[in-house]
């Protein structure tokens, strides 16, 4: 079976493969304490944590590897289905977003970077990996970038869901 | 040329940006603190005490006692803002303390920071950072901390990609700039105004209409002003860490492509904190804006003045309510003296931008850091001058004078109106035209200053070794020099306010010759002159000697708190010396009284005269040039006289006042008729200033040259001559100044006589006439307190006698007499007792209780804000 690490470096090797040694530090930080497990995801879901007044300047950067680790980890820890339920759509608002990074914040504490991926349907994973798009998008990315990525992430958790994809 | 050679820009912003916050809080605050009980009801309780006393105390003991309870009231409103201040500043610095140290728990530590070290040791900077990775964040590098521990933050992308070490280099730019600290305080001081101030604010407001319909606008101006102030101060300190970032190693070009790998914030909205590309890529190119005075930067200066001076005022009023002068003083070097910090500064480096194109044009080598020991070249020195004088490089201080002018008179038109301060703004649209005439004053005013500074600063510049060290003595004196003359104008305005009329314009400025502020101003920038071109020329100072600055300051410095001491000791007495002496004095009287006032413009003139002389000996063209800058202030203190003159004929009349004025020069005694004040003994004090200028400065004069020569002669190697002595040599006649002052102080003062009990020598018949007319129970008590509130707005203040003042005054203590209310009958009968018995002061305090129970009782009507 994959862990969420194994899997989370195919997929950012296959859409970023530059940022393979970013995903190294941003996952030793990820798994290696609460509080900045927290920031990611609030991060990714709800923005922010991102540009800060004291920064070289206002870029943030795009969120391919956060991403990827935060939708594995809500996978691992079984909370896809809220994530769907709270992020499914772009117009959402604030406060079901953060509802959704709180519950997968709260589901993340035992998760470590070796823990085992479980099964995923094709549905959540296609959902999934459209969440992911529109996040990679939002946070600078490239169309290219973000479709490749949500048709590489949609892939790895789920082999069905290319077939399904191609279709 | 490098912008470090003198502090950044950002000190000063942010040094605007705490006062503003400190003042829109102190608005807010006394506001909220009217809402609270036992502040809300102590002016009427002090006004119920009064009912029930009333029938029981005599009218002047029940006049004592509301002034005591006024004060009382005032206090606890005081003491309640200041309550809130400290919260507000516990915040402030709770946010500041905990701030870094929560957003560390988010990051991590970077297991191997060597790389980063060793870039931190190889800029100079203590290797104790620490330093980590943020995952949440990929581009988010950036600096943070407090003086307890300084981090730098690595964004994830940044720490993986080859724009790193670019971006790195600019982060240790700020840590070498060692304006994280500011940083850090800025973010606090924005965040705890908005939940410790703004937040309550806006909560009563929305219980209360009236008050939101009057304290909205002017919290959304309050917050808006803070917010622009905070973005300057964190747009401004990335210029300053670019420099740090580029170099020979690093040139810009590879800086900025650096930059443009990581992306582009194109949005208005993401360059609120940080200046766009091309906006960095012109300042590394040319750092000329890092060193102009900023327009907007005058601004808000003159704005926070606006705001901050009325209720600075209302307080120092609570605190000490008997001054008469010291407040406006007070107020003036607190607020101006904040406001000046950041204009000067941003003079000097103008100043020193000046100095460096100027340098770069008349020869390869740099007149800051020479590389031998005979100091910048003579060619620089006169090309450097030739400039200042010919105004090819301007400091922008017209733009500058006028922007602040503008932005005080904003500042006092926002600012919610305080008890016992009214607002200038709106009275001087009420009459554009003296209106104008008082806010030009001021513009002129800011304009002599800003190129009083440039002038002083940029010889300054050119001559030393330690710019800093001069920067920083130099900003002191500007602080001291506008904080006093800021003051002055303060009381322009008051008088202005109070009677909005062409007269008040003209007795301003006429009095202005016989007031020792404005002339301690001149005093002050005067010797400061002097001592920055003694050190520079050749005659007295000549070749490497250098002026000992900490004496230039510490007697300047020690005169003028010796000066302000003596003034504050004994305020009402001097203002009572200076009433009486008009009134009724010979000139024989006022001679001590002249000296005391003129001693610093006089001296100063001789001080002048003496280095005009040394300089001119030598040099030819140079010489005559620093002569001329060296007289041309001093000079100044004369021309107040002859606007004095002027004033004294446009105000009197020319027949009569040249009648008075010639029979004091023939130093016979003044006309008799008491409700004229007798400019005769004026008259014989321009005589005898006009008379000790000519046989004082030109001996000196002469004098300077004679030791001049006989030195070139006796020492053909200059630098054997020992420098101390020749510029305290140089120095003593300022040095004489402030002690001259200090005797002839003494002995003024020594008289002391206590303002009430002062009893002046005017015709109480105009009193009389007013006191039959009053019909006690004539008025109900609404009545005759909106007759006092209209009586009391077009009360003239001018070049009137104690009779007529009295006589106005008397108006309104028949007002009170007449009414139903038996308090306010006790209080008229008590005002109207001190101005039949003459004593002004008394009589003067009652009518302020007066109007001060009819506040608690009678609303003062629309307008009013909604305490």
């Amino acid at each position: 079976m994959a862990t969420i690490e194994t899997l989370a470096e195919r997929v950012v090797r296959k859409t970023a493969p530059d940022q393979v040694g970013e995903l190294r530090i941003v996952a030793q930080g990820f798994f290696g304490s609460d509080h900045v497990r927290h920031r990611v995801v609030n991060s990714v879901l709800v923005g922010g944590g991102g540009a800060a007044p004291v920064g070289v300047d206002a870029v943030s950067g795009t969120l391919i590897v956060q991403t990827a680790l935060v939708l594995l980890q809500a996978v691992a820890t079984d909370t896809a289905s809220d994530l769907i339920r709270d992020q499914a759509g772009n117009g959402l608002s604030w406060w079901r977003r953060r509802r959704a990074a709180r519950a997968l914040h709260r589901a993340g504490k035992t998760v470590t970077a070796t823990t085992e991926m479980p099964a995923v349907s094709a549905k959540d994973a296609l959902l999934l990996a459209e969440i992911g798009r529109g996040i990679v998008e939002r946070s600078g990315g490239s169309k290219e970038t973000a479709d490749l990525f949500a048709i590489v992430f949609a892939a790895e958790v789920c082999p069905q869901a290319r077939e399904i994809d191609e279709r | 040329m490098t912008p470090f050679t003198l502090p950044p820009a950002t000190g000063g912003r942010f040094g605007l940006l705490v006062l503003a916050t400190v003042t829109s809080s102190c608005y807010l605050y006394s506001w909220l603190a009217g809402h609270l009980a036992p502040i809300a009801t102590a002016g009427r309780y002090c006004a119920e005490q009064a009912r029930k006393d009333a029938p029981h105390v005599l009218p002047d003991a029940l006049s004592q006692w509301y002034t005591g309870c006024s004060d009382w009231a005032g206090l606890r409103e005081a003491a309640a803002v200041a309550v809130l201040l400290t919260v507000l500043l516990l915040g402030v610095l709770a946010q500041y303390l905990i701030a870094p140290w929560w957003t560390r728990r988010g990051l991590t530590r970077l297991d191997d920071a060597s790389w980063v070290r060793k870039d931190l040791v190889a800029a100079g900077v203590p290797a104790s950072v620490s330093a980590f990775v943020d995952s949440a964040g990929p581009r988010a590098t950036r600096a943070f901390g407090n003086r307890l521990e300084y981090s730098i933050v690595i964004g994830s992308t940044d720490y993986t990609d080859d724009c790193g070490p670019a971006v790195l280099a600019h982060e240790i730019g700020h840590l070498r700039n060692r304006d994280l600290d500011a940083t850090a305080l800025t973010t606090a001081v924005w965040r705890a105004f908005l939940v410790l101030a703004a937040a309550p604010t806006l909560i009563v407001a929305l219980t209360d209409p009236a008050g939101l319909r009057y304290y909205g606008w002017r919290l959304a101006a309050l917050l808006l002003l803070v917010y622009v102030l905070r973005c300057q101060v964190i747009r401004t300190r990335e210029f300053y860490a670019d420099h740090r970032a580029v170099g020979p190693h690093r040139p810009a070009k590879e800086f900025l492509a650096a930059l443009a790998r990581r992306g582009d914030p194109t949005s208005l909205w993401n360059q609120r904190f940080h200046p766009g590309r091309k906006q960095r890529d012109s300042v590394l190119q040319d750092s000329g804006a890092l060193f102009r005075l900023s327009a907007a930067t005058a601004t808000a200066a003159g704005m926070l003045v606006g705001l901050a001076y009325r209720p600075g005022y209302h307080f120092v009023s609570i605190l000490w309510p008997s001054s008469v002068f010291g407040k406006d003083l007070l107020c003036g070097v607190l607020f101006g003296g904040l406001a000046a910090a950041a204009l000067a500064g941003a003079t000097w480096r103008s100043a020193l931008w000046t100095v460096t194109v100027e340098s770069s044009r008349t020869t390869w080598r740099s007149v800051l850091w020479p590389v031998t020991s005979d100091g910048p070249s003579r060619a620089t020195w006169r090309s450097v001058l030739r400039s200042i004088a010919s105004d090819n490089v301007s400091p922008r201080a017209a733009l500058a004078a006028v922007t602040f002018t503008a932005g005080l008179l904003a500042g006092d038109l926002i600012a919610p109106a305080q008890p016992g301060a009214a607002a200038w703004a709106p009275t001087m649209l009420r009459s554009p035209g003296p209106g104008l005439a008082v806010a030009l004053v001021l513009a002129a005013g800011t304009w002599l200053f800003l190129r009083w500074t440039f002038t002083t600063a940029a010889p300054r510049l050119a001559s030393t070794l330690h710019p800093r060290p001069g920067y920083h003595r130099g900003m002191v004196v500007a602080v001291l020099v506008a904080g006093v003359w800021l003051g002055f104008w303060f009381r322009i305005a008051e008088v202005f306010q109070l009677d909005p009329h062409w007269r008040a314009v003209v007795f301003g400025l006429a009095t202005a010759a016989v007031q020792p502020v404005p002339l301690l101003v001149v005093w002050l920038a005067g010797l400061y002159t002097a001592a920055v071109v003694a050190s520079r020329t050749s005659g007295i100072v000549a070749g490497d000697l250098r002026t000992p600055w900490r004496l230039v300051h510490l007697v300047a410095g020690g005169v003028v708190v010796a000066y302000a001491l003596l003034l504050a000791a004994d305020h009402t007495a001097i203002a009572a010396a200076i009433g009486r002496a008009q009134v009724d004095g010979t000139p024989a009287a006022l001679w001590p009284l002249s000296y005391l006032l003129y001693a610093p413009a006089l001296l100063t003139s001789l001080a002048g005269g003496l280095v005009a002389g040394l300089a001119y000996a030598s040099r030819q063209r140079t010489g005559q040039l620093l002569a001329g800058v060296v007289t041309v202030l001093p000079a100044l203190a004369g021309s107040l006289f002859l606007v004095s003159l002027a004033a004294v004929v446009l105000l009197d009349g020319l027949d009569r006042s040249f009648v008075t004025l010639l029979t004091g020069l023939g130093g016979l005694p003044g006309r008799e008729a008491t409700d004229q004040p007798r400019f005769a003994a004026l008259g014989v004090m321009i005589l005898a200033l006009y008379a000790a200028l000519l046989i004082g400065v030109v001996p000196l004069a002469w004098l300077g040259a004679r030791i001049r020569r006989r030195w070139r002669r006796a020492h053909t190697d200059d630098a054997s001559l020992p420098s101390r002595r020749r510029v305290a040599a140089g120095l003593l006649p300022g040095a004489l100044a402030g002690v001259i002052i200090a005797v002839l102080g003494l002995r003024e003062w020594s008289f002391a006589v206590t303002t009430p009990d002062l009893r002046l020598d005017y015709d109480t018949t105009a009193v009389q006439l007013v006191q039959d007319r009053a019909r006690p129970g004539s008025l109900s008590g609404g009545d005759a307190c909106r007759s006092l509130y209209a009586g009391g707005t077009s009360f003239g203040y001018g070049p009137q006698t104690d009779a007529g003042a009295a006589g106005q005054l008397a108006t309104l203590a028949a007002i009170g007499m007449s009414a139903d209310d038996l308090v306010m009958q006790r209080l008229g009968r008590a005002a109207m007792d001190g101005f039949t018995l003459r004593q002004l002061a008394t009589g003067t305090a009652a009518v302020s209780n007066l109007l001060r129970y009819c506040l608690t009782t009678t609303p003062a009507g629309p307008g009013s804000p909604p305490i």
